[in-house]
């Protein structure tokens, strides 16, 4: 591995370190004031800084040192924890994450001097002007000890060289005879008691090498606990269950044995002295785990065992038989596997993997889902339709694709673990201070679609802080708490997710916006809008409401951009405003970019691909809903409102297929720029699943043409731009009447 | 008898991996659990090896000199080996 990419897995790991630290800081201002609340914020500083100064980034590690000194100070009760302080904390956090970045660009770090003298300043009014000395990170409150040093320090370190020497015999299984010996000298000896937990072997931990460590230091395993090892069905590998007692010599002072566990705290318990015994053990609740996949680097050989299932239910320690493995056919782990859990376990393994690697698998899969299809199709034709091993194979098909598409998928918390700072700094510069709700932070989509969303959410909040949320005045006289409330949530929606932006605001001022949207020429005077329509007139490219145009929002960039942002997505935005309570933006986006849903139509003889997602509803017109319009234009009636009538066939220049309405189906579809549409079409075959196979990186854009995509048959099928198709179309249409 | 191979490095995750072999393998009947490869060995193994040996059918174990000197070094050889094998 080289440097480089070990600095990589370092940011990585400084990420997830910010975001634990994040959500620590965040538990403290809840409320959650806990040590192990305290100690999870201290030791992501602590291991930013052990990494910081491993590979040199020293104004990262100096900055670090200021802010790690003032969370041990909190860790130890030494400064009391007040919403000032949290406040402190959280702005330091933010400074600490522009420290990484920075970091990490090469770039120049921020400007830390203020924020390091309120936190020292924080520490030394607090901990009685004490601030630096002996504060040291992973310092405890040493208890006094009788200083071993002195005049027979020269022989004591002999005597310990002797004995490791001796130790070494010893555990490599030589003659123990010397070892007697050497434990014969040792008269005066005092006991180590230690018990690691679960979190001491985690990350790679290892509690024996610490249990080395005593050894080296001259300690001797006289007792180990195995009484709490469970037996073999209720055991958990991520558990920690053995304790150990060691008898170590005079020579090793106990400040050489806490030394050892300094940096692993609280996850490893130990006892010193004669009186005291071994801890007890801490069985850590795991989070529920999903199958242990059976991974390539399994690295035992037993041919018998299928798919290593870890059921181990406790009714089977009675009668242990192999019948609830034999019981784990493949289906049964297949559905274990739809069901897991949506939150990746808290403690679970995790690797590190090439995203290259993994779009590799996903562009594999999706030739798969190709080659299944194709081979369902070469058998119909053969007369071979219904059989169990087809559907088998269909079944395990879509499974594989789901489970490669979980790979990717991400918890949407990573996107909104940044919005609390994003609220900080609105609050500094706006003086609006708005509450957070989070709902269902754990849903999963693809991470793609998570990097690409953190832009438009980002002046969505943004939005909703300035415009939408009023001054803390205002919402007294309107009988509203001062404080604004933004709520956020994620959730999944039959193959889509859906996420809600929605603040508690005045709402939409719809007067002033169409008053506005008029004063721009973005709508005619005399235009009658609905409701709806209004709100959606704040998505038109130049618009902008905003008195005074800040730096936070009102340039009006802002959402025209999001849309188009939520758009290249393969997602759609809707307002909800209701005046007086508040707005709400709904994101709804694809769980995936690869694959996606979509109406299989012919036109001519070709066959196309509408995506599902822009498709209202599908009808033959009835008689007199479609009128003329000019010379060459079809108007539908749909319900009492015209829409459009774009035929596929003069659209994208077809030979032959369906011209007038009458003659094929219509699908009302829905766009973003120009409203709804309907798009005539021979005949609609079917509707599934297809994969997207990108024109512009394998041929070139299209103009009118999202994508392309395999049918079952091997063709090839483009994919419509619904969009585009549509804009273009009517003017087209237009030329060709001409 | 069934049989299982540790592997050489018995940290953690392999402890994970091999768990559900054991439960799978041990069923009642005494296992095998050739370790004679093993280079190196952490906490989650050794406790594993603990908890198969503990449990019905029990196991035996043909250790490495590293899976020896880890068991002589957390006071486990009794625990984990018969007699006859060291």
């Amino acid at each position: 591995m080289s440097p480089e990419e070990i600095q990589q897995i370092f940011f990585a790991e400084c990420e997830e370190s910010l975001a634990a630290a994040e959500s620590g800081l965040a538990a403290c201002q809840a409320g959650t004031q806990d040590a192990d609340t305290v100690n999870a914020v201290f030791r992501a500083v602590h291991s930013i800084k052990g990494g910081a100064g491993a590979f040199g980034y020293v104004a990262l590690q100096a900055y670090t040192h200021t802010f790690e000194t003032l969370l041990s100070d909190v860790r130890e009760g030494l400064v009391a924890i007040e919403s000032k302080l949290v406040d402190l904390l959280l702005r330091a956090l933010d400074t600490l994450s522009d420290h990484v970045e920075a970091a990490r660009e090469g770039g120049d770090a921020p400007a830390d001097a203020a924020l390091i003298g309120e936190m020292e300043a924080s520490m030394a009014a607090n901990a009685g002007g004490a601030p630096e000395a002996g504060v040291e990170p992973a310092a405890e409150p040493e208890v006094s000890e009788p200083d071993t040093t002195g005049s027979d320090a020269e022989g004591s370190a002999e005597y310990e060289l002797d004995l490791d020497a001796l130790l070494d015999d010893l555990t490599a299984g030589f003659d123990p005879a010397p070892a007697k010996a050497a434990e014969a000298a040792a008269e005066k000896r005092w006991k180590v008691h230690l018990r690691p937990h679960s979190g001491a072997m985690r990350n790679g931990s290892e509690p024996l090498l610490m249990v080395r460590e005593i050894a080296s230091l001259g300690g001797e395993c006289v007792h180990c606990d195995v009484s709490q090892v469970p037996p073999l069905d209720a055991f958990d590998p991520a558990q920690g269950y053995l304790g150990w007692t060691f008898s170590m010599p005079e020579t090793a002072s106990e400040d050489s044995v806490r030394e050892i566990f300094d940096f692993i705290g609280d996850d490893c318990a130990l006892a010193l002295g004669e009186d005291a015994d071994i801890p007890e053990v801490k069985i850590v609740a795991a989070a529920p785990k999903p199958a242990p996949a059976p991974v390539a680097s399994a690295p035992v050989k037993e041919a018998k065992v299928a798919a290593p299932q870890p059921a181990a239910p406790v009714a089977a320690a009675a009668q242990p038989e192999p019948a609830p493995v034999q019981d784990a056919p493949a289906d049964a782990a297949a559905k274990a596997a739809q069901a897991a859990p949506p939150a990746p376990p808290a403690g679970g393994q995790s690797i590190r993997i090439d995203l290259f690697k993994l779009d590799r698998l996903i562009d594999l899969v999706g030739e798969l889902v190709i080659a299944q299809a194709m081979l369902v199709q070469r058998l119909g034709a053969n007369g071979i339709t219904a059989n169990e091993e087809l559907s088998l194979l269909e079944t395990l098909t879509r499974d594989i694709q789901e489970s490669a598409m979980s790979i990717r998928a991400q918890p949407i918390s990573s996107v909104f673990s940044r919005v609390p700072r994003i609220l900080r700094e609105l609050a500094s510069s706006t003086g609006k201070h708005v509450k957070l709700d989070v709902i269902g932070e754990t849903t999963e989509l693809d991470k793609t679609v998570i990097e690409r969303l953190g832009e438009p959410l980002t002046h969505l909040i943004r939005n909703a802080v300035d415009h939408g949320i009023e001054s803390a005045e205002d919402r007294i006289a309107a009988g509203k708490a001062p404080e604004g409330t933004l709520t956020l949530s994620a959730e999944h929606r039959s193959g889509r997710i859906l996420i809600s932006i929605a603040d508690d605001g005045a709402g939409i001022n719809r007067e002033r916006v169409l008053a506005k949207a008029v004063e721009k020429g973005i709508v005619s005077a005399e235009a009658q809008l609905s409701a709806e329509e209004i709100d959606n007139l704040i998505f038109a490219p130049g618009f902008s409401t905003a008195q005074t145009v800040s730096n936070i929002s009102g340039r009006g960039v802002g959402m025209d951009v999001v849309r188009q942002n939520v758009k290249d997505l393969g997602g759609r935005i809707t307002i909800d405003s209701t005046p007086g309570k508040g707005t709400t933006f709904i994101l709804t986006l694809p769980l995936t970019l690869a694959i996606s849903d979509g109406m299989i139509v012919n036109v001519g003889d070709q066959t196309l691909v509408v995506p599902l997602a822009s498709v209202v509803e599908s009808l033959r017109p009835g008689d007199g809903e479609v009128q003329g319009l000019g010379s060459n234009r079809n108007m539908l009636n749909v319900r009492g409102r015209f829409i459009p009538i774009v035929s596929l066939r003069s659209a994208l220049g077809a030979s032959s297929g369906a011209l007038t309405p009458d003659e094929g189906v219509l699908i009302v579809v829905d766009t973003e720029s120009t409203g709804q549409a309907a798009l005539l079409v021979d005949e609609i075959q079917d509707q599934r699943q297809f994969v997207i196979k990108s024109l512009a990186t394998n041929f070139r854009p299209v103009d009118g043409v999202a994508g392309a995509t395999i049918l079952g048959d091997g063709r090839v099928a483009l994919i419509v731009d619904v969009d585009g198709l549509v804009s273009n179309a009517a003017p087209g249409q237009e030329r060709q009447a001409a | 008898m069934n049989s299982i191979i540790l592997p050489a490095r018995c940290d953690r995750a392999a402890a994970e991996a091999i768990w559900p072999e054991l439960v799978a393998a041990m069923g009642g009947s005494p296992t095998a659990i050739d370790g004679s490869g093993v280079e190196h060995v952490g906490q989650a193994v050794l406790q594993l090896l603990v908890s198969a040996r503990r449990s019905d059918g029990g196991a035996t174990i043909a250790p490495s000199p590293a899976l020896l000197d880890a068991a002589q070094l957390t006071g486990l050889t009794a625990e984990l080996f018969e007699e006859s094998e060291l």
